[in-house]
């Protein structure tokens, strides 16, 4: 009696789970997401088809692109997820990428959106890009774009993810791809949002710099500097923030300073031959010093606090970070000596 | 109640006959031994006369002694003779019958109700040989052949001490079949040991022919997956055990001998583990766990993320993974179960096939399932590769083959219908089995749970033999000694 | 065999090891019974040793109440409605981790199912083996831990921390919004009461290892997620989804299944508890017949909760609780002055 009712049970309990769950190869891996609002809310998804194969060794990948708009995010999604015969799967999404209009408005709401529904993995990296939507969808289906795209955000050191820009009265940066005809997409530094609005555009050694301090460190990193009227291109060797605080009477005072070598700076007329006590040096070191001063007043203020600098004073004293804050001396560079000790390499 | 002899010769001989139905292998030769009426009885083919002949035949004519009765003759060739005769004669036919079966000579005589009895064996038996299973490098190479005796003597030459102690037990109503109770008595406790006793005194069996028929009756009545008896076909290794101050069972015409107790660790050891250095002994015995681990779950946690969490595997793999389903007529789990049960299906063909033949079919199978199968989409390649490296890695442990073949099924299964939930489910509940058993009142998952310290020198690492020698191990160092050894179904 | 003829107690240790994995699941599979605050890792790890120190003084309280929750009749009936409410409870939390874990659910039915088949099996298997695979699982949730903190090393920031000026306030906010009588605090006792040694209670090093491990997982939080962490509705979930090792981008599911286990045998013992205090009734039932009543009325209160967890659930349990344990706490002073009239 008892292994009846144990066999009816398992019966009714494998009836009620269908037999089969979405099987796996109806299911359409998501690759990347593109969103954009232009007058509707526009999304793409790029998936992946598998092609059936047994022999799983001669299988095939197909990439397609999904598409839809609707009033809301929401809408923008299930149409998109509606348009193909199989399953949508997020659970492989490592990319975001937000058009040129979405960029000027409204991220962390689509963030906000994605995080809520599991289309999204809190670690989604994820970037601005200036192509269209037909645009994008014309570079994924007749171009290599998806595999230099993939190429591109493993080898940068400029990332964000979905889950630091969830809240925009924090402020949060963007990386930017630029995708210019004929080329591979090249990253253009960031773009940095406070309350939700893109407020400046960083680049060169600005970028690089902002990402050294968010901890995002690159072993040879390069950019652009303008040292006397003349650009050069600089490249860093092993580049880091070293952190102090201290205390002057009640003011704490954050000790930031650069150090790594400098494996080459090349200018209009070729490398320049360097020396560690030569002007060129200190040249550059000023430079580096001018931008980290416009960094630090645009990335460290009331509204924004893309490098947690203000954590760095808290975790040495809570009472003087809040005392300073009350008294409006936190923010800004006051309270931030910068230096460097580059090497020549 | 035992039929005593009676002293009359002719009595007894037509008894005897009619015991075993005049049967054509009962040799019965009424002789004459110094003078006086006496009959032969042996079972051909267990007995040669001619050994009779040298052992006692020969020496009697020679003799002088002049026995005026029955009686006489009996107490003179039990006591002054040389002749090496049985210490306890036959008293009654239930020995008789004991006695003639094992192969011995049972020499009646008119005017006795008692007969002596002498070992002239000739039986043809299974010489000692290689085990068939429990490969291994180094250590000894014999394994236990069917005859009791062969055996007792094959584990008393390894342990030459007087603490080896072996009992003799009957089983099988109509087999009587010999069991061999073998312990150390310096180690076992006599309250386990009785228990054992007891329940192989009470087997209700019709026949005994191997070991294995006494094992549910040495476990608790729950059904389990898993034995708490263990099997060697080792004699090196039911010394070790011995030594343990475990009990060893023998049975007549079983080269398998029982180990009582016996802990889900112990399936994970090896004799080559103690003869090789003990950084690799622990290396291939963390291999056998996870090996074990792998037969079990693998196919179940392969078909559960392929249906139900697809995230979990790496990117490269899970568009080959959904090509191969989308190109492949049945749903990824009922295929693991169809190959699954094919691997067995050629596995057990291989296996009872002789062996010219065996080579053919392992042949045949691997074209047909490897190759023709894939190329025809019928199964695909990520199935055929997870459902050979679970068969590959169940033959680790051989002695595990049987639970962790229905296991694998039963978590294909519960990974297809329920999921994660499932596995986990099922998971637990096996834990749970395994965790519940005990073998005779030792938790079964001793020494690791409750946490002994058997667990860290002999456990999933083995310690250097210069430590393991410090303090040898008994079961009495484990946990769970307070629990009865009464089983309680 | 009833369970309470099972004459043979389980040791402490082993308990011991099965309170600890019925009060881990918690910290995994988060309770929702709570209203929802935002809180950084100081004022919850501060207000969670609060939590942790309550407890250990309860548990101390309660150490020999069990011969009380069994004798006393108003303490058994207060203790049995509890656990059907707790026992309703987890299924609806655990019903909600599910359905976060995986995109594609079984039905409603098919999970109750899975999960009262175990509870089944480990209800009649016996404490000493639910104890010994508590322990296997507290190992396994360890490894899973190491593995959870391993995967998560790139993404940890420490200036994701948030370190705050102390203060009585915050303090008492983190302990209020994790405070409540975990319904553990009356089933060791219970369970305890068969223990022939009863020097075997461990629950300082519980209590210890719980605290060591909700910290860990606080702080690891913050420090991947930053002041979001406690704002998810499942946070070490979502922690667990940000991390990989190698290739394995998104281990999260192995974590789960772990986690799952901890759930099942947290149910599977309060059906234990609650069938044992109903044989204690003596009602001339069938062997299993606790267990289905048990289960009638847990999916009862179940139905009732729709998809959360009703505030009012919440309280009714704890007034169980602690009428239970004032109850026991009355009949063990009463018994042990020997003023009982016969």
């Amino acid at each position: 009696m008892k292994r009846w009712l144990m066999c009816v049970l398992l019966g009714m309990t494998l009836w009620l789970t269908g037999c089969s769950q979405g099987e796996i190869g109806n299911k359409m891996i998501v690759k990347a997401m593109y969103l954009d609002k232009m007058h509707e809310y526009v999304a793409h998804l790029v998936v992946l088809q598998a092609e059936p194969s047994a022999d799983a060794g001669d299988a095939k990948e197909q990439l397609r692109v999904l598409t839809g708009e609707g009033e809301s995010w929401f809408e923008a999604l299930e149409q998109a997820q509606k348009s193909c015969t199989g399953t949508v799967f997020h659970g492989q999404n490592e990319m975001l990428l937000i058009g040129p209009n979405l960029q000027q408005e409204g991220v962390s709401l689509a963030a906000n959106f994605l995080v809520s529904i599991d289309s999204g993995r809190p670690n989604m990296q994820v970037w601005g890009i200036d192509l269209s939507g037909q645009d994008f969808v014309n570079a994924v289906l007749e171009t290599d774009f998806m595999h230099n795209l993939r190429q591109l955000s493993e080898e940068t050191q400029l990332k964000s993810f979905l889950y630091q820009i969830l809240q925009p009265e924090k402020g949060f940066v963007l990386p930017l791809i630029s995708c210019p005809e004929e080329q591979l997409p090249r990253t253009e530094g960031l773009s940095l949002y406070i309350k939700d609005k893109p407020v400046a555009h960083w680049d060169q050694a600005k970028a690089t710099l902002a990402a050294l301090l968010m901890g995002q460190s690159q072993s040879s990193p390069s950019f652009e500097l303008e040292l006397s009227g003349e650009t050069v291109q600089i490249q860093l060797s092993d580049p880091r923030f070293v952190y102090g605080v201290k205390q002057e009477g009640e003011k704490l005072v954050l000790d930031l300073r650069l150090v790594g070598r400098i494996s080459s700076v090349t200018g209009t007329q070729g490398v320049v031959e360097l020396l560690q006590d030569d002007a060129t040096v200190q040249q550059l070191e000023q430079g580096i010093a001018q931008q980290m001063d416009w960094l630090i007043q645009q990335g460290f203020s009331e509204e924004c606090d893309v490098f947690s600098l203000k954590a760095r004073f808290a975790n040495y004293s809570v009472t003087g970070m809040q005392r300073m804050k009350q008294q409006g001396t936190l923010f800004g560079t006051s309270c931030i000596d910068f230096s460097s000790e580059l090497k020549i390499l | 109640m035992k039929q005593p002899l009676s002293d009359k010769l002719d009595d007894n001989i037509q008894q005897l006959r009619e015991m075993f139905d005049n049967s054509v292998d009962l040799y019965t030769k009424p002789v004459e031994l110094l003078g006086l009426p006496c009959c032969l009885c042996m079972f051909e083919g267990l007995s040669t006369i001619e050994r009779l002949w040298v052992v006692l035949l020969a020496r009697i004519s020679e003799s002088d002694a002049k026995p005026q009765n029955g009686e006489q003759l009996f107490s003179y060739l039990l006591h002054h003779t040389e002749v090496p005769l049985e210490r306890i004669p036959v008293e009654d036919f239930d020995t008789l019958k004991r006695q003639l079966t094992a192969g011995t000579t049972v020499i009646l005589i008119d005017g006795c109700t008692k007969a002596v009895v002498l070992s002239t064996q000739n039986m043809q038996f299974r010489s000692v040989q290689q085990p068939s299973g429990e490969g291994d490098v180094r250590g000894s190479q014999e394994g236990f052949s069917d005859l009791l005796r062969i055996n007792l003597s094959l584990v008393r030459r390894l342990i030459r001490t007087d603490a080896l102690t072996i009992k003799v037990l009957y089983a099988g109503e109509k087999t009587q079949t010999e069991i061999a109770l073998l312990y150390d008595k310096t180690l076992v406790k006599p309250e386990f040991l009785q228990a054992i006793q007891a329940k192989l005194e009470q087997v209700p069996l019709q026949a005994l022919f191997d070991s294995s028929y006494l094992v549910p009756f040495l476990q608790r009545g729950s059904f389990s997956f898993f034995q708490e008896v263990g099997y060697t076909e080792r004699p090196v290794t039911a010394c070790a055990k011995i030594c343990e101050g475990k009990v060893v069972v023998m049975v007549n015409g079983s080269p398998f001998a029982l180990i009582l107790p016996y802990f889900f660790s112990e399936h994970f050891q090896s004799l080559d583990d103690y003869s090789t250095k003990a950084y690799f002994s622990s290396m291939i015995r963390a291999i056998k766990y996870f090996a074990f681990f792998v037969a079990i779950l693998l196919p179940g946690i392969f078909v559960s993320a392929a249906e139900f969490t697809p995230e979990l595997f790496p990117p490269q793999l899970l568009y080959k993974v959904a090509s191969a389903q989308a190109g492949t007529p049945l749903p990824l789990f009922l295929e693991m179960v169809v190959v699954i049960i094919l691997l067995e299906i050629i596995r057990e063909a291989g296996l009872r096939l002789p062996k010219q033949i065996g080579h053919s079919v392992s042949l045949v199978a691997a074209i047909i399932v490897g190759d023709a199968a894939v190329k025809a989409a019928i199964v695909s390649t990520p199935v055929v590769i997870v459902a050979a490296i679970t068969t590959i890695s169940i033959f680790v442990i051989p002695s595990l083959y049987e639970p962790a073949t229905v296991l694998r099924i039963l978590f294909v299964l519960a990974g297809g219908f329920f999921g994660p939930l499932g596995i986990s489910a099922l998971f637990l509940v096996m834990v749970l089995s395994i965790c519940g058993m005990q073998s005779f009142g030792i938790p079964y998952t001793s020494p690791f749970v409750p946490w002994a310290k058997g667990a860290v020198r002999d456990g999933v690492l083995r310690m250097s033999w210069k430590k393991l020698a410090q303090k040898p191990f008994t079961i009495q160092d484990l946990l769970g000694e307070e629990q009865s050894y009464e089983s309680d179904q | 065999m009833n369970l309470t003829s099972d004459k043979s107690g389980v040791p402490g240790r082993q308990l011991a090891w099965l309170m600890a994995a019925c009060l881990m699941a918690d910290q995994f599979v988060c309770p929702t019974m709570q209203w929802q605050q935002p809180l950084t890792a100081q004022w919850a790890v501060l207000g969670f040793a609060l939590q942790c120190l309550l407890i250990y003084a309860l548990f101390w309280l309660t150490k020999n109440y069990g011969e009380g929750l069994n004798q006393c009749l108003i303490a058994r009936v207060f203790l049995l409605g509890s656990l059907v409410i707790s026992l309703a409870v987890e299924l609806t939390q655990g019903q909600r981790f599910y359905e976060t874990v995986q995109s594609s659910v079984l039905g409603m039915g098919s999970f109750l199912i899975v999960v009262f088949a175990v509870a089944f099996y480990g209800v009649y298997a016996g404490l000493g083996a639910l104890s010994r695979t508590a322990f296997i699982l507290v190992i396994l949730s360890g490894v899973s831990l190491l593995f959870l903190a391993i995967s998560l090393l790139e993404q940890l920031r420490f200036t994701n921390l948030q370190p705050d000026t102390l203060s009585i306030k915050p303090i008492w906010n983190g302990f209020i919004h994790q405070a409540s009588l975990p319904t553990e605090l009356l089933i060791w006792p219970l369970f305890a009461a068969k223990n022939k040694n009863k020097q075997g209670f461990f629950f300082g090093n519980v209590v210890l290892g719980l605290f060591a491990m909700g910290m860990f997982l606080a702080i690891l939080g913050e420090m991947a997620l930053g002041e979001v962490y406690f704002q998810q509705e499942q946070p070490v979930f979502t922690i667990a989804r940000l991390g990989g090792i190698s290739v394995f981008r998104r281990l999260d599911a192995l974590h789960a299944s772990v986690w799952l286990m901890l759930f099942l045998i947290k149910t599977t013992v309060y059906c234990f508890a609650a069938v044992q205090l109903m044989e204690g009734f003596n009602w001339k039932l069938s062997r299993h017949a606790p267990f289905f009543i048990t289960v009638a009325a847990v999916l009862i209160v179940f139905v009732t909760q729709r998809k959360a967890v009703e505030p009012w659930l919440f309280f009714a349990q704890q007034a169980g609780l602690l009428t239970a344990g004032v109850s026991a706490a009355i009949w063990s002073a009463f018994h042990r002055k020997g003023g009982c009239k016969q």
